[in-house]
C-alpha cells in the first residue's frame, strides 16, 4: 500500500514539474490519475481538455522516438520576408512577420509558424487559408482519446480577449479577423488553451534548458492529444455527418449552401490521393512510371469546371 | 418565320460579340480567387497563390487568360516548371487594327541585346524570385515590370472624361458595341497620354543604380574587346551625378521637359539598327549606344530637346559632361578614397589634395613648434608675424628680452676682463 501511495506522489511530483499551477488545482482537487488506462479520460475538473488529456496519458516509447529523429532532423528554415524583387500579380499585403510576433492565437503558434502546412503540395494552401479562421486543434484533435466525443462543439473563439464569442452574426462572412477561430468546446469550456496560458510558459522555460531527450518527452507528450492528419474536407462541408454546426457559427442559408456545395471541395473529394479506386486504376491501365506518377498525384484543372 | 428571325438574331449577335474576350476560360480564378492562399517554401519565401481578382482583370493582361502565360499547367497540383513564364511568348489576345497575336518579342529581342541583355526574359516563377533578388546583376523583366493597372489611377478621370465621347464624337462614325469593346479603350488609353511618368521610369533605373553599395559589385564589359572590369567610381555614381543636372532637376519640379535616364540611354530611335523600345541601353563605348560619341549629336538632338546639337558646328555642346564627377558631394574621406586615382576627374578631389597637402604642412609646422619651442618666447611660430603685429596692428615693437641683455653684456664685461 506505502508503495502505491509512494508511486502516486512520484507520479504527481513529475506533473507538479511540467504543469506547474495547474498541477497544485489537480492535487487540491484530489484526482486519481490513471497511468496506462485503456479507459478513455473525461476531463479533469478545471483543466481544458487539452490539458487533460496531456496529464492522463503518457507518451509512448515510439511516439518519443519519432519526436526525436523528427528534433534532430529538423532544419531551421530562414525567412525571406522582404525581397526587393516585387510579385509580378498583384496581392493583399501579407503581414506574416506581424503574424509572428503577435502573441495571440493558439498553443501551437509557440513553435509552429502561422502558415504551418508546408509539405503537401496539394493540400498546402488550402490548409493555410483555413487556419486564418480555424484554430489548430479543431483539425487535429484525436477524438479516438475522448471519452464523450458528442460533447465536443465548435464555436468561435477570441484568441485576442480569451473569451467565446456569444453572437456570432456576421462572423461567417468576415473571416478574416485571424484572432477569432473556430475552436473545440467540451462542456461548455473552450477545449485547447492559448499562448497567455501558465502551462504555456512553464513548458517555454523547461524547453530553453532542457536537453534532447528531454525535448523529445516533452514533445511527445504536447502532441499526443493531436493527429497529424487533419480532418477531410467533407467532415466539415457536406450535408450528412458536418461536424460543424455551421448555421450557429453565424453563417445565413445561403451562406450554408455554399459552404456544403462547395466546387473545390467535391474537385477534392472526387480526386483523393488516398483513394485506393485511383490506383487500382492506373495499375489496371499500366501507364508508364511517369505517367502513372502523374494520374495519382496530378488533376487535371478543367475537370474541376464540370 | 420566328425561328428565321431568331436564327438571324442570334447570328447577328454573335458576330457582333465575335471579338469579346473571356478573361478566365480555364476556371483558375476557381481557386486562385480566394485569399490567403499561401504557403511558406523550402527557400523561406513566402509564396502567395491568391490573386486580386478585380485587379487582375483591371490590369495590363486583364483580357490575357492565365495560361497563355503559363502554358504548360494541366494538372493540379502545379509542377513548378509548369508554370514557367517566357515573356517572348506570343498570347491570344490580338492586336485589334490588323489582328496579329500580341507578344513583347520585340522589345525581349531589344533588352536581350542590351547591357542588361544577361537579365532573364523567361523561366519566371515564384520560386526563383529569390535568386533573382540581388540588384548587382541585370535586371530581369519582372525587376521593373508587375502586372499594373491598365488605366493608371492618376489618369483615370481624364480616361472616364474621353470615354464619354466614344458614343458621341467617335460614334458618328465608328457605331455598334464591337468596335467599343475592341477598339475604343486601346484608343484612348493612348489619346489619355503616356502611362509612364518620367520621374517614374527613373525610379525604376535608380531602384538599382542608387544603391551605391551594389553597384560596387558590379562588372562591366568592354564592348570592344569583351574584357570584363570592375564598375569604376563615376559609373557608380551616375544616378547620382545625374540627380544634380538641370536634366534631372526639371523633372522633380514635375515639369515633363527634362530628360530622363533612358532619354538619353535608350531613345525611341537613334539608329537605322533600333527600332526604339526602350530598352536599348547600352555601354556608351559600344557603336550601337545612343550616348556613343558618334550618336550624341543625334541623341541631344531628339525632337524638342536641342535640336541645334545636330548641326556640325555646334558639336562642342555634345562634350558637355552630363554624369560629371564635380557634382558630386566629397562624403568619402577614407584613406581608399582619398587615393583613388579614378576619383581625380573631380575637380573637388584634385583640390582637396593639393589644399590638403598645404594643410598639412602647416598643422605639422604647428605641432612641432608647440612640442620643441614652446617655451621659446623669444620666436613667435609664424613667419613674419612681428612685422604683421607691428604694422597692421600697431602694436609697440618688441623690447629684446631680458636674458638675452645680460647674457649680452656679461658677454661684454667678461670680454673687458679678459682685456
Amino acid at each position: 500500500m506505502k508503495f502505491i501511495h509512494f508511486s502516486f506522489y512520484c507520479y504527481s511530483f513529475t506533473v507538479l514539474l511540467l504543469t506547474n499551477s495547474h498541477a497544485q488545482q489537480l492535487a487540491k482537487t484530489d484526482i486519481k490519475i490513471k497511468q496506462e488506462s485503456t479507459e478513455l479520460p473525461h476531463k479533469i475538473e478545471n483543466l481544458p481538455l487539452y490539458l487533460s488529456i496531456i496529464e492522463f496519458y503518457k507518451p509512448e516509447k515510439e511516439a518519443i522516438e519519432q519526436a526525436k529523429q523528427s528534433l534532430q532532423n529538423q532544419k531551421k528554415i530562414e525567412l525571406h520576408d522582404k525581397l526587393t524583387l516585387n510579385p509580378f500579380h498583384q496581392r493583399k499585403k501579407s503581414i506574416i512577420k506581424e503574424k509572428m510576433a503577435s502573441q495571440d492565437g493558439t498553443f501551437c503558434l509557440t513553435c509552429h509558424l502561422p502558415l504551418p502546412h508546408q509539405k503537401n503540395s496539394r493540400t498546402r494552401t488550402f490548409n493555410n487559408m483555413h487556419s486564418r479562421y480555424i484554430a489548430c486543434e479543431t483539425c487535429h484533435l484525436d477524438k479516438q482519446k475522448i471519452a464523450d466525443i458528442n460533447n465536443l462543439d465548435y464555436l468561435w473563439f477570441d484568441y485576442n480577449h480569451r473569451v467565446p464569442i456569444k453572437n456570432p452574426q456576421g462572423l461567417f462572412k468576415a473571416s478574416n479577423a485571424q484572432t477569432i477561430k473556430i475552436t473545440p468546446f467540451y462542456q461548455q469550456q473552450v477545449a485547447v488553451i492559448t499562448r497567455h496560458h501558465l502551462y504555456v510558459d512553464t513548458l517555454n522555460e523547461q524547453w530553453k534548458k532542457a536537453n534532447l531527450t528531454l525535448k523529445a518527452e516533452i514533445k511527445a507528450r504536447i502532441h499526443q492529444p493531436l493527429k497529424s492528419e487533419g480532418e477531410e474536407c467533407r467532415q466539415c462541408h457536406s450535408k450528412k455527418d458536418n461536424i460543424l454546426n455551421v448555421l450557429s457559427l453565424g453563417a445565413t442559408e445561403q451562406e450554408l449552401e455554399a459552404h456544403q456545395n462547395n466546387s473545390i471541395v467535391s474537385f477534392f473529394n472526387r480526386y483523393s490521393i488516398n483513394n485506393n479506386q485511383d490506383e487500382k486504376m492506373t495499375t489496371k491501365n499500366s501507364l508508364s512510371n511517369k505517367e502513372k506518377d502523374e494520374s495519382i498525384q496530378r488533376i487535371r484543372i478543367t475537370e474541376l469546371l464540370n | 418565320m420566328l425561328y428565321l428571325i431568331l436564327f438571324l438574331l442570334l447570328t447577328a449577335s454573335s458576330n457582333l460579340f465575335a471579338n469579346e474576350r473571356y478573361n478566365d476560360p480555364d476556371g483558375c480564378f476557381s481557386c486562385h480567387a480566394l485569399s490567403g492562399l499561401q504557403y511558406i517554401d523550402k527557400q523561406g519565401i513566402l509564396r502567395d497563390a491568391s490573386i486580386e481578382q478585380s485587379h487582375y482583370y483591371s490590369s495590363l493582361h486583364g483580357s490575357v487568360p492565365c495560361k497563355d502565360c503559363h502554358r504548360k499547367i494541366r494538372y493540379y497540383p502545379h509542377k513548378e516548371e509548369n508554370g514557367q513564364v517566357n515573356c517572348a511568348d506570343s498570347c491570344h489576345v490580338n492586336e485589334p487594327s490588323i489582328g496579329e497575336a500580341f507578344s513583347h518579342k520585340e522589345i525581349v529581342k531589344e533588352f536581350s541585346d542590351s547591357s542588361h541583355g544577361t537579365g532573364a526574359s523567361k523561366g519566371f516563377t515564384g520560386a526563383n524570385r529569390l535568386a533573382e533578388d540581388d540588384r548587382s546583376k541585370s535586371p530581369s523583366c519582372r525587376r521593373c515590370h508587375s502586372n499594373s493597372a491598365y488605366i493608371e489611377p492618376f489618369q483615370m478621370e481624364k480616361f472616364k472624361e474621353a470615354f464619354q465621347h466614344t458614343d458621341t464624337e467617335c460614334g458618328n462614325c465608328h457605331q455598334g458595341e464591337a468596335w467599343r469593346n475592341q477598339l475604343s479603350g486601346h484608343i484612348l488609353r493612348r489619346f489619355i497620354g503616356a502611362r509612364w511618368k518620367k520621374s517614374d521610369s527613373n525610379k525604376l533605373c535608380n531602384d538599382c543604380h542608387a544603391d551605391r553599395s551594389e553597384m560596387q559589385k558590379v562588372e562591366l564589359k568592354n564592348p570592344e574587346n569583351d574584357s570584363k572590369h570592375p564598375a569604376d567610381y563615376r559609373w557608380q555614381h551616375a544616378s547620382e551625378s545625374y540627380a544634380k543636372s538641370l536634366h534631372s532637376r526639371i523633372l522633380v519640379n514635375g515639369d515633363e521637359n527634362g530628360a530622363s535616364c533612358i532619354d538619353c540611354h535608350a531613345p525611341d530611335s537613334h539608329t537605322s539598327e533600333i527600332k526604339g523600345f526602350r530598352h536599348g541601353i547600352y555601354n556608351a563605348l559600344d557603336a550601337k549606344s545612343a550616348t556613343h560619341r558618334e550618336n550624341l549629336m543625334q541623341t541631344c538632338g531628339q525632337s524638342n530637346c536641342h535640336e541645334f546639337s545636330k548641326n556640325s558646328s555646334n558639336q562642342g555642346f555634345v562634350n558637355t559632361d552630363l554624369h560629371s564627377l564635380d557634382q558630386l558631394a566629397l562624403s568619402d574621406y577614407s584613406l581608399d578614397a582619398l587615393i583613388d586615382p579614378e576619383r581625380l576627374q573631380s575637380n573637388w578631389y584634385r583640390a582637396f589634395l593639393i589644399l590638403g597637402f598645404i594643410s598639412l604642412f602647416f598643422i605639422l609646422g604647428q605641432i612641432i613648434q608647440f612640442i620643441f619651442y614652446r617655451n621659446n618666447p623669444g620666436k613667435d611660430p609664424i613667419f613674419g608675424s612681428n612685422r604683421f603685429k607691428n604694422i597692421m596692428l600697431g602694436r609697440p615693437q618688441k623690447k629684446k628680452s631680458f636674458k638675452r641683455e645680460n647674457a649680452k653684456t656679461n658677454a661684454k664685461r667678461n670680454f673687458n676682463r679678459g682685456k
